[in-house]
């Protein structure tokens, strides 16, 4: 019925613009909806993910698959587009997908179940009466069907024995025993306790969102585009979404071509995506030292054999990095990518330096390696020059380029991007379907929206404004509670600061002793591969007020400088802890390479 | 029945917990009870007055939930409870207490020995100069040497020094749990765990690391980390050495209902470690997987664990 090969996006959609905010033509609008895709349904056109979605699986599967949903559909499509798609929804699995056998379909007056569904009183204050009707169809087809499927019985997780676990261990794939959980997880869970200070979290803070936009930008999502906005997107993410991030990106010098981005669902998922079309097991993948903690499970789970590279004040450590690659390939080895958060790094909260830029590029460009710049926070800067990022110093050859919303707007959304060369593109277009077809509809066009209002600079100003503050109060923090032998960054931006304690302290156990006094922060460890950073701590000044960045870091530096005194009395020097008396002008957050 | 199970807390093993209770609550229900699950938290009384229960089974590690606290209320209150008594729990929890007690019985018992030992918290430290004796008592214990936390599970703030240098630091990391610590000798030797169930011994169950240097917190709780044998390959001669020397641990502590004894098998015999009151009960946990060996399903267990706490005699 359809091919597989890549279409072009958004053929389904139909000039999506010219009836927006037009009440009238709704009705028309759906109708033409649903003929469109009836259309397209018989003629194989439609975006691969409305394509992937609404086919099921492609012929010669389906054939084989007789019996299981697949092959029925495809030889006998059904007559009402609402049936088409309940029963091609494709997250149902074999026999779940159709409804028993006489499941009538549109018996019952519209309208007649509409009531059913406490949200449809509430919608309907806010919507035409169609929008309840179309409810009452979908209630009706709900109903009906579910009047034959015995009642679900409550099912709660059940718990294998150990004989079972055996079982099941047989049958995980190699790359799960990289996919570490760890007892920091746990440790990580207690934070999450109401009377704890958490510095651990990289939250923005979303409070400072006003709750009258949002309202009002979703009640228009839902009065003038509700079908459209439910409904599958195109893979690659609609044209509008990249206008948003083209403003974006323009805002910091980038101008790609909207062909070669591709939205995905959140920053991490670009991560992913990435690591899914470029790592081979056992492929070598340069990071920072310390990286982004996140990337860490990611770049494991498709085994890379990950190499860190030191970080300093200004960044990645280029010389290192051109030593190592020269180490390389002296083994007859070639990383697949160098990944990369140059501004305001997390967790370091450093900033690579423009000569290194020049210089990662250079070696990028000369040695054809692909450089994966991860850029969530370039936009929340609160001191210093802008600097340019990778990608707009290469041209996008060399450099992938992956941004988010989530910084700048909401990271519940779960919107991102990726910006690559078209042959890599187009790989990661195939991993995307092949990972959920498409990115959120809703949030897409909650952002197109939102763009729409031409605030979203002004909204990052305010974020810019807060965060600075919130750092300024972290330092301030810092050098009055932290004891003499901590060193710390100073970020120009991001959310982060990461904090250097004593060696003899590690901060895993650390945290053990903090959560006693209700603070809670990050342990080094989790940013590096190979144990190291058991001396550092990650801590996040963005997700919580002035006032408890105080109070969390005045807690953090009491367990800090108990351990520091203990210490002193074990080894006999006797060092009683002194505050830094004066505000510390260099400080010196890592120490070099051969030093740890 | 209407069984309260009591999880969570704010123990550092809370998440551990938290599975434990997941998994008895699952069985629980199988088996027809009326579950009332209970996250601990300052409503504990008020719940536990208001709604009842029959019976409480105590689904929590570490401080506040292992250590007595819990179990001193329960009996307060008048509620039947799993596990070993307010008493008992402290015992346990307390390294310094099980040792000592362990020690002591061993007067009597050739078969009860713990490795040598010293204890010390903060203060002798801070103001007395306990660094001072730390040269004399290195050379007592030897290196390797382990430094573990007194009151403390799952091997958190364990650590092994190879040599001098590395105690300040090993103290540091332990002192970051508890106020008191441990420095006990290494006893190199296969790592077993005997539960006690009632007053029967089940099979023995070993640990054995398949990576990573030591039987750490993060292999304790990964599938795939640690292989464990159930029942254990050892000659009779080592079995009834083993299993004596857990059940003698047992009494000694005065433990009822269950508990699982830790221990290393040298060339010389069983060497105690600890004793765990209320021993895990996740999917990776030893005492179900050492229920299972003896063919005790983990319903059956749970079954047998609710009746010990209602009928303690019967045992």
């Amino acid at each position: 019925m359809f091919a597989l090969g890549p279409a072009v996006a958004g053929d389904a959609q139909p000039d999506e613009r010219q009836d927006e905010g037009d009440d009238d033509q709704r009705d028309q609008q759906r109708d033409r909806d649903h003929d469109q895709r009836r259309q397209a349904d018989d003629e194989g056109e439609g975006s691969t993910a409305a394509a992937l979605a609404t086919a099921g699986p492609v012929d010669e599967v389906a054939d084989d698959d007789a019996g299981e949903g697949g092959a029925d559909q495809a030889e006998h499509p059904a007559e009402d587009p609402f049936q088409q798609e309940a029963d091609d929804e494709p997250d149902h699995g074999g026999e779940d997908r159709h409804p028993p056998a006489g499941g009538s379909v549109g018996a019952g007056g519209a309208g007649e179940h509409a009531d059913r569904h406490p949200d449809s009183e509430l919608l309907q204050n806010v919507h035409a009466p169609n929008l309840a009707e179309r409810d009452g169809r979908a209630s009706i087809r709900h109903t009906s069907a579910m009047a034959e499927v015995p009642e679900p019985t409550h099912r709660r997780r059940s718990h294998a024995g150990t004989r079972d676990l055996e079982r099941y261990a047989g049958l995980f794939a190699e790359r799960t025993t990289v996919m570490r959980s760890s007892a920091m997880r746990d440790l990580m869970a207690i934070t999450a306790r109401p009377e704890v200070i958490s510095l651990a979290g990289g939250l923005p803070d979303t409070s400072t969102f006003p709750p009258q936009s949002f309202a009002a930008q979703m009640t228009r999502i839902a009065q003038e585009s509700a079908a459209k906005a439910l409904q599958y997107g195109p893979t690659e993410g609609f044209e509008e979404t990249k206008d948003c991030i083209l403003e974006v990106m323009g805002a910091e010098g980038m101008l790609p071509d909207p062909d070669d981005i591709i939205v995905t669902t959140g920053g991490q998922q670009a991560i992913d995506l990435v690591c899914k079309t470029l790592i081979d097991p056992g492929d070598v993948v340069i990071c920072e030292a310390p990286t982004y903690p996140g990337a860490i499970p990611t770049l494991c789970s498709y085994q890379a054999d990950v190499v860190q590279v030191e970080c300093d004040e200004d960044g990645m450590q280029v010389e290192a990095l051109e030593q190592l690659l020269d180490e390389l390939r002296a083994e007859g080895r070639r990383p697949k990518f160098i990944y990369s958060v140059p501004s305001f790094q997390n967790p370091a909260g450093v900033t690579m330096s423009l000569p290194r830029r020049t210089r990662l590029v250079e070696l990028a460009r000369s040695q054809e390696l692909l450089v994966v710049e991860d850029n969530p926070y370039g936009l929340l800067r609160y001191g210093g020059e802008p600097m340019p990022p990778l990608y707009q110093l290469d041209g996008g050859d060399f450099v992938i380029y992956l941004g988010t919303f989530s910084k700048i707007l909401s990271p519940g959304i779960r919107l991102g991007w990726a910006v690559a060369p078209p042959p890599v593109m187009e790989k990661i277009v195939l991993g995307k379907q092949a990972a959920d077809l498409c990115t959120s509809t809703l949030t897409q066009y909650f952002v197109r929206e939102y763009f729409a209002e031409r605030r979203w600079q002004r909204y990052v100003d305010d974020l810019v404004e807060i965060y600075r503050g919130r750092r300024d109060t972290m330092v301030e923090a810092l050098r009055t509670y932290f004891p003499a032998e901590a060193t710390w960054t100073e970020p120009e931006g991001g959310l982060f600061i990461w904090a250097t304690l004593p060696d003899y302290i590690d901060t895993s156990d650390l945290l053990a002793k903090a959560l006693r006094a209700d603070v809670a922060f990050v342990p080094g460890q989790a940013a590096y591969v190979d144990g190291r950073g058991s001396h550092s701590m990650r801590l996040n000044f963005s997700g919580v007020d002035a006032d408890e960045i105080r109070e969390g870091v005045r807690r953090i530096g009491k367990v800090i400088a108990e351990q520091v005194e203990l210490y002193g009395t074990l080894t006999g020097e006797h060092r009683v802890p002194e505050p830094a008396a004066e505000p510390q002008p260099n400080v010196v957050p890592f120490r070099k390479a051969e030093e740890a | 029945m209407k069984v309260a199970v009591l999880k969570g807390g704010r123990s550092l093993e809370r998440g551990v917990s938290l599975r434990s209770g997941a998994r008895v609550e699952d069985a629980l229900e199988r088996l027809g009870h009326e579950v009332l699950a209970i996250d601990v938290g300052p409503d504990l009384v008020k719940r536990l007055v208001a709604e009842r229960p029959d019976v409480a089974f105590v689904a929590m590690h570490g401080v506040g939930g292992e250590d007595g606290t819990v179990q001193e209320l329960l009996e307060i209150l008048g509620i039947p409870f799993t596990g070993p008594g307010a008493a008992a729990c402290a015992r346990c929890m307390d390294k310094v207490q099980a040792k000592d007690a362990i020690d002591e019985a061993g007067r009597e018992t050739p078969g009860l020995k713990t490795p040598h030992w010293f204890a010390f918290n903060q203060t002798a430290f801070r103001e007395f100069g306990a660094a001072d004796a730390l040269g004399r008592l290195e050379e007592t214990l030897g290196f390797p040497l382990v430094v573990k936390p007194s009151r403390g599970g799952s091997s958190l703030g364990v650590r092994f020094a190879r040599s001098p240098g590395e105690v300040p630091e090993a103290l540091v990391s332990a002192f970051s749990y508890d106020d008191r610590v441990l420095l006990e000798r290494f006893v190199d030797g296969r790592e077993l765990a005997v539960s006690v169930l009632g007053d029967e011994p089940l099979p023995v169950v070993e640990a054995i690391l398949l990576q990573g240097d030591r039987y750490d917190f993060e292999a304790r709780y990964e599938i795939g980390r640690t292989r464990f044998a159930c029942p254990a390959e050892l000659s009779a001669e080592e079995e009834r050495a083993v299993t004596e020397a857990a059940l003698g641990t047992y009494r000694a502590l005065g433990c009822t209902g269950f508990a699982r004894i830790d221990l290393i098998l040298g060339d010389d015999g069983p060497w105690l470690l600890e004793a765990n009151a209320i021993p895990g009960l996740t999917d990776t946990s030893l005492l179900p997987q050492a229920a299972e060996a003896a063919g005790l399903s983990f319903e059956q267990l749970v079954e047998r664990i609710l009746d010990l706490a209602l009928h303690p005699t019967a045992a």
